[in-house]
């Protein structure tokens, strides 16, 4: 519209300029009645622009992790159908690859991407965080770029098996049927079979998939293998298999938040896995992971932005207030200081409403 | 015009959308009522960003949710995904502006609410999920 539109009272509806596509939208106001008279007398000074966002560096890694998030459910729906052949590989290891670029460029977005996602399938999130983690213990224990790809290959399809009754397992509530417990006893040593089908011949990738239900007192499956016999990458896969599970929500429970899936990975599982491993993992993605749900002494509730030095202090940023109204605009508190420390973690399904407010933290 | 009405043609077949959309044309009344006043006192413009902070966090999620429940494709999704993303970084602006003592920065809201929010994206971009909504589609 080539001017600006009024009430009668002389309040500005519309901005010249305005751009109205559809004939429906015209419609709209004219029924309305906004479309009143305009002239010289109501042409108001011009204001300054509204300042607009401005795209950082810094968020590109969670956006990342969203398209990958893509592309890895179109790879498993090709599998599915069987619509993939030679192609499989290389789809892996393009979304091994942009993993690790992900977490090298900003290890907080890519975290908290997949700590913040509610409603992408099981399927694709925790193989795509098991990946993550992989990546990020590997880094941990010094391994080589490149030798931390097969790794993360491993993290990515390690429950290919599965993926057919996925859908099923995740909106079961009632006990597994006798065939359903075969093949989830099953599914490390399928799954090993059906990558080397796929074309996969990388021994690290298939030995740490094959493996990762391994436990360090030999009560694991397939092959009860226990101690030294369980080499270091399926030991980091296995921990990394076993927090991501723990962190989402399940049909027979719900997610833990993270603080508890550590405490119970250390204690419960302490004969089983590598503790050491437990306890770098822990040291990288913090106590408070980026993403993760905080509730403050001064009754907030907030999000992790970013890890500090401190593990107990991150960064993080309030998006509900203490009488529990949501806030637009969240606020940077810093929880080192007396009013805004963090009294304990609260899950995130209890504020899912909020979730388009927070991904704008990271999507500006 | 002294109130914003809903109409039938801003129906998107569904009950609960319809009636968050509502709450748009209520937060407009809200708005319009205290730009027509001789002075507008910071507190009760306050609730204006509140009722828009509530309505975000109720509608954003859930018609995300619902239209990926009825079949709507995964790009137009994230293309509406976006376009929330987008009104609601404009609408923080406009706050941001509001809490740093520009209060004249309400009068801007207006064609904001009503222009961009209610006729662009509940009148226009919303209007594209409604053959999924109703499986016309």
């Amino acid at each position: 519209m080539p001017y600006a539109v009024y009430d009668a009272g002389g309040m500005l509806l519309l901005k010249a300029g305005f751009v109205i596509n559809t004939e429906k939208q015209r419609d709209v106001l004219i029924e309305n009645g906004s479309y009143v008279s305009v002239d010289a007398a109501h042409a108001k000074p011009a204001r300054p622009n509204l300042p607009t966002p401005t795209v950082t560096e810094e968020h590109n890694s969670f956006e990342m992790f969203d398209l990958l998030k893509v592309r890895l459910k179109r790879t498993f729906d090709l599998y599915k159908t069987g619509g993939l052949s030679d192609d499989f590989v290389p789809r892996i290891e393009g979304i091994a690859l942009t993993v690790q670029e992900a977490c090298t460029h900003d290890t907080d977005s890519a975290l908290a991407n997949l700590h913040l996602d509610y409603d992408s399938s099981y399927a694709v999130v925790h193989h795509l965080q098991a990946a993550m983690l992989c990546e990020l213990i590997g880094k941990k224990l010094g391994v080589p770029d490149d030798s931390r790809l097969p790794l993360i290959k491993a993290g990515l399809t390690h429950d290919i098996a599965l993926l057919d009754i996925q859908d099923i397992l995740d909106r079961q509530t009632t006990p597994l049927m006798p065939l359903q417990r075969e093949r989830i006893n099953a599914h490390p040593g399928d799954s090993e079979g059906i990558l080397g089908k796929l074309g996969v011949r990388e021994k690290t990738w298939l030995d740490a998939v094959r493996h990762h239900h391994e436990r360090l007192d030999g009560s694991g499956y397939p092959d009860h293998a226990a101690g030294p016999a369980i080499a270091l990458p399926t030991r980091v896969l296995a921990i990394a298999d076993i927090y991501s599970a723990m962190v989402r929500d399940r049909p027979y429970r719900k997610a833990m938040v993270s603080t508890e899936a550590m405490r119970k990975l250390m204690h419960e599982q302490g004969e089983q896995t590598d503790s050491r491993l437990i306890g770098m993992m822990i040291k990288e993605i913090g106590v408070f992971p980026p993403g993760a749900i905080v509730r403050l002494t001064n009754g907030e509730i907030a999000v992790v932005k970013k890890r500090t030095a401190n593990t107990a202090c991150p960064q993080v940023y309030s998006f509900i207030k203490p009488s529990g109204m949501p806030m637009l605009t969240p606020q940077p508190r810093d929880t080192a200081q007396e009013g805004y420390r963090i009294e304990g973690m609260v899950p995130f399904s209890n504020y899912r409403g909020s979730v388009v407010v927070l991904r704008g933290l990271w999507n500006r | 015009m002294d109130r914003f009405e809903w109409k039938a043609e801003y129906s998107v077949d569904d009950a609960t959308l319809d009636a968050q959309h509502q709450e748009m044309i209520a937060i407009i009344n809200e708005l319009a009522d205290q730009l027509r006043r001789p002075d507008v006192s910071a507190t009760a413009a306050r609730d204006v960003f509140d009722r828009l902070a509530a309505y975000v966090t109720s509608h954003f999620s859930y018609e995300e949710g619902r239209i990926a429940d009825a079949g709507y494709p995964l790009e137009s999704i994230a293309a509406h995904r976006a376009e929330h993303n987008k009104i609601l970084r404009q609408v923080q602006d406009f706050e941001q502006l509001f809490e740093s003592g520009d209060v004249a920065v309400l009068q801007q809201l207006m064609p904001f609410l009503y222009g961009e929010w209610l006729i662009l994206h509940i009148c226009g971009t919303d209007k594209d999920y409604v053959p999924y909504i109703t499986g016309a589609h």
